[in-house]
């Protein structure tokens, strides 16, 4: 309410020169005056309005934010490559010693929890009468091609297991590629815990099965299967002189 | 009182008669009266919309056959509805009922040709019809918070731009010195959203970029609508509001002037920390760490700001509507916005990240924080507009009641529960190394919570009902006379 | 579009964006925006209408001094 509250001169309008008639200006007559000292009077006394310097604990805060800042850029900045998105490791390639060995074992069991564990259970042995088992059973620890079709395609109608008979279906994993499915089949077929002791399966197996049947679109049958592969006996060997060479040799 | 006839002599300054420079307050408020409750019954009805749209994809994340035999209400289109309804139709409209009402108070002036910007209000109101009906229609774009189909697009810029230019006109018209701190949330806001929308339509919809820029521009353009378009609306509406109503002024004034440009500066970049993890250069998520952390300062300015203000008068504040709100949506700012940044850290948002945490997140934003005001701000507008008291106390009671525990256990609950979830999502078997949960039982876990979420949506549906029908009463009703208390406006004779 | 001209065309941009601030920044420096904020926070009150000291929003009917005019603290 004092002078100095007023706008500068350029900003007036009308631009004759003339101040422009404020708020504060207009009709400031005894009454008014009264009461706008009053409520001066009345501002004094409120404390908490008091214009303090900013707050030390502010400039504490921006002051830890900012050095924070500039660490965590520096830390993480990734060399500021654009083609790296791991900022925990350095920006400068490893040397590359080449393709790595694929544990199939740790590979098959991660498939397994993933696709196959909802219906065959962790334990491998399926639900009674809905799920047939894979651990124990003669169609796992049969021809391996089988299997690579029943994965590819999935499986439907009457089927015997272990002399159970289920009547389901199996939907098809062609989504998985070739090395998801020989590991999963490896482990299945080889590790104790599901009491199976068969041979692996190669990838390249599976994929020459896949382009093989690449026009198939429905699921097998068991007729049909054995229409190819013969009855499931539970005990399969590979034909002479193609034994892959990690076999496992029951002899010893 | 005489009028420039043109809208080119309006603007020129020296136009207009000196009788006409200054208005009172309660002029400002009658040249409103019109777009305020237009803007205002739309929102309203948006609200109400929306809310159902809520109902029906939260009672589906429990009940996934609900409504499941009908194409128009399946989950990923009733969900987006939600979200646009929300956003473009009730947040949108009650912002451009409510910033141009404070706007053109602090500029002392009213509104002049308030028929264009009423245009530019039923443009933008069809348009958002037009697009949420797209949506249901299965027309959506797939790109979070950009789903309306791109032939509304056109009709919403165009509508922005009428409604845009009039805050920037008021601006102009103003009869005061000082900017408020209100005006300059407010300007920016306007500014920035076209320059959003724009960018994000250019760079998503109409000439897609490729790659990652695109979902680099993505959350660059739906955070920033939360940061630079609801958040300086709500923010600027509160500056102006606590102070109003408690009749005492902003406890450390000056450090909002700091607030404000820290805003601008750090907002802007927050928004990469919804890729993180996702194959952006690691640096730009860096940086988009290092701002969403830096957005404390401004958080903090104006948390001493909002919560110092009201210190000492909680028992004033406590008889006023607004302030009911309006402090809620301010302790809410303070809260989201710290959690944000937190959640902005790697470390934490790899845990959060794809969780119903992130869902309890934007509504601990957008509601408890923005939408709590705006209901706060509609609170202190209305009456003045109309010059008319609130019909019920009772229903403004439950409406605060229902809404401010019904969020407020919403956010919690879906906090919980996205913790949860983000926890068993990321956990590994010791044994198998292998994911310890399966998908499928991680989500079956969040259902409790989900509904939960349910019946606290059922308690905001009151609320919001409550609310719906205060305001039509209160619009049916004729203007306050002698024999009924004065409004709460204070216009003496008026 | 390509790479490049995505950075060129952002670069431009965000020069512009980063002017335009500056400007406005400059514009509230010397206009005084920044000199006399004490005042500045008091310009939301008005005298006649709604005070200073005053708060301006009840319940309906909830007005303590419905009858007569805004009630001030401090008096
Ligand atoms: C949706 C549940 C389901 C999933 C998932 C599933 N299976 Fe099956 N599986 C079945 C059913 C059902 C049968 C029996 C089909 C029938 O009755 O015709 C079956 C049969 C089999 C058989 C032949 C019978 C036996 O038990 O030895 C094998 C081998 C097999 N599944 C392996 C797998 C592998 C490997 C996976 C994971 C890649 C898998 N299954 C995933 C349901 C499933």
């Amino acid at each position: 309410m004092s002078d100095k509250k007023l706008p500068q001169d350029k900003d007036q309008y009308p631009t004759t020169g003339e101040p422009r008639e404020t708020f504060e200006g207009h009709g400031f007559d005894d009454d008014r005056l009264q009461r706008v000292h009053a409520q001066l009077m009345r501002e004094k006394e409120e404390p908490s309005e008091g214009f303090s310097p900013t707050p030390l604990f502010l400039v504490f805060v921006i002051m830890i934010l900012a050095f924070w800042g500039g660490v965590y850029m520096v830390w993480y900045s990734g060399e500021f490559s654009a083609f790296h998105f791991d900022e925990t490791k350095s920006a400068v390639v490893a040397e590359d010693t080449g393709p790595r060995e694929v544990d199939m074992m740790a590979l098959g069991r991660r498939v397994y929890a993933q696709n196959c564990q909802v219906c065959h259970q962790a334990s491998g042995e399926g639900q009674r009468g809905v799920y047939p088992p894979v651990a124990r059973a003669d169609w796992v620890q049969d021809n391996p091609e089988r299997l690579i079709k029943v994965v590819l395609h999935g499986l439907e109608g009457r089927v015997e297991v272990n002399g159970n008979t289920y009547n389901n279906a199996m939907q098809a994993f062609g989504r998985l590629n070739d090395q998801q499915v020989a590991a999963v089949l490896t482990y299945i077929r080889t590790d104790p815990d599901f009491g199976n002791d068969s041979y692996p399966v190669s990838p390249e197996l599976v994929a020459q099965v896949r382009s093989d049947f690449d026009d198939r679109r429905n699921a097998w049958t068991q007729p049909e299967l054995e229409d190819i592969h013969g009855p499931v006996t539970g005990d399969w060997s590979p034909p002479e002189g193609e034994e892959p060479e990690e076999e496992p040799d029951p002899a010893s | 009182m005489s009028f420039p006839s043109t809208l080119t002599e309006a603007m020129s300054p020296t136009a207009e008669p000196k009788s006409d420079l200054l208005a009172k307050l309660s002029e400002v408020d009658r040249s409103m009266k019109v777009l305020g409750v237009f803007f205002t019954v739309c929102g309203l009805l948006w609200l109400m919309a929306g809310t159902l749209f809520a109902l029906v994809a939260s009672i589906k994340m429990h009940n996934v056959d609900f409504l499941g035999d009908s194409e128009f209400w399946t989950w990923g289109r009733v969900r987006s509805a939600h979200l646009n309804a929300m956003i473009y139709g009730w947040a949108f409209n009650v912002s451009f009922a409510v910033a141009p009402w404070i706007m053109a108070r602090l500029c002392r002036t009213r509104v002049r040709f308030t028929n264009i910007f009423l245009f530019g209000g039923i443009f933008w109101n069809i348009g958002v019809v037009i697009g949420v009906y797209g949506i249901l229609a299965g027309h959506k774009v797939g790109v979070e918070w950009l789903e309306f189909p791109a032939y509304v697009t056109p009709i919403l810029a165009l509508a922005f731009a009428f409604i845009g230019v009039w805050v920037i006109l008021l601006f102009r018209w103003r009869q005061t010195g000082h900017v408020y701190v209100s005006q300059w949330y407010f300007l920016a806001a306007f500014f920035w959203l076209p320059w959003l929308y724009a960018m994000a339509q250019i760079m998503i919809v109409h000439e897609p970029a490729r790659g990652v820029v695109q979902s680099l521009t993505n959350w660059w353009f739906a955070h920033n609508v939360l940061g630079l378009w609801l958040t300086p609306i709500a923010v600027g509406a509160a500056y102006y509001l606590i102070p109003k109503v408690l009749g005492r002024p902003i406890y450390s004034y000056y450090l909002s002037v700091i607030g404000f440009w820290a805003l601008a500066l750090f907002y802007n970049w927050a928004g990469v920390h919804h890729l993180i993890g996702g194959p952006v250069p690691a640096w730009v998520i860096s940086a988009g760490t290092v701002a969403s952390v830096m957005m404390v300062i401004p958080v903090i300015v104006v948390a001493i700001n909002h919560h110092m203000t009201v210190v000492g008068l909680h028992r004033e504040g406590w008889a006023s509507p607004t302030i009911r709100f309006v402090v809620f949506g301010a302790i809410n700012y303070t809260a989201v916005s710290l959690l944000g940044s937190a959640m902005a850290l790697r470390s934490v948002n790899e845990i959060t990240h794809f969780t119903h945490f992130t869902v309890s997140h934007s509504h601990h934003g957008v509601y408890s924080f923005f939408t709590m005001i705006m209901f706060g701000g509609i609170y202190y507008m209305l009456p003045r507009l109309l010059n008319r008291e609130w019909p019920s106390a009772m229903l403004i009671s439950l409406h605060w009641w229902t809404t401010a525990v019904g969020v407020t256990l919403m956010v919690i609950v879906l906090a919980i529960g996205g913790f949860i979830q983000g926890l068993q999502l990321n956990a590994i078997d010791p044994e198998t190394e292998t994911a310890a949960f399966e998908f499928l039982e991680v989500m079956r876990a969040t259902i409790p919570y989900m509904v939960m979420r349910s019946l606290t949506g059922v308690l905001i549906t009151i609320g919001h009902v409550a609310f719906f029908i205060n305001i039509i009463w209160m619009l049916s009703r004729r203007a306050a006379d002698g024999s009924e208390s004065k409004p709460t406006l204070l216009t003496p004779g008026a | 579009m390509e790479f490049g001209g995505y950075i060129i065309l952002g670069a431009v941009f965000a020069g512009l964006l980063f002017l335009g601030a500056a400007a406005v920044l400059w514009w509230a420096y010397r206009d005084g925006q920044f000199s006399d904020l004490e005042s500045g926070s008091r310009t939301i009150f008005d005298d006649e209408e709604e005070p200073e000291g005053a708060q301006t929003d009840f319940f309906p009917t909830k007005n303590p001094e419905d009858l007569d005019g805004p009630p001030r603290r401090g008096e």
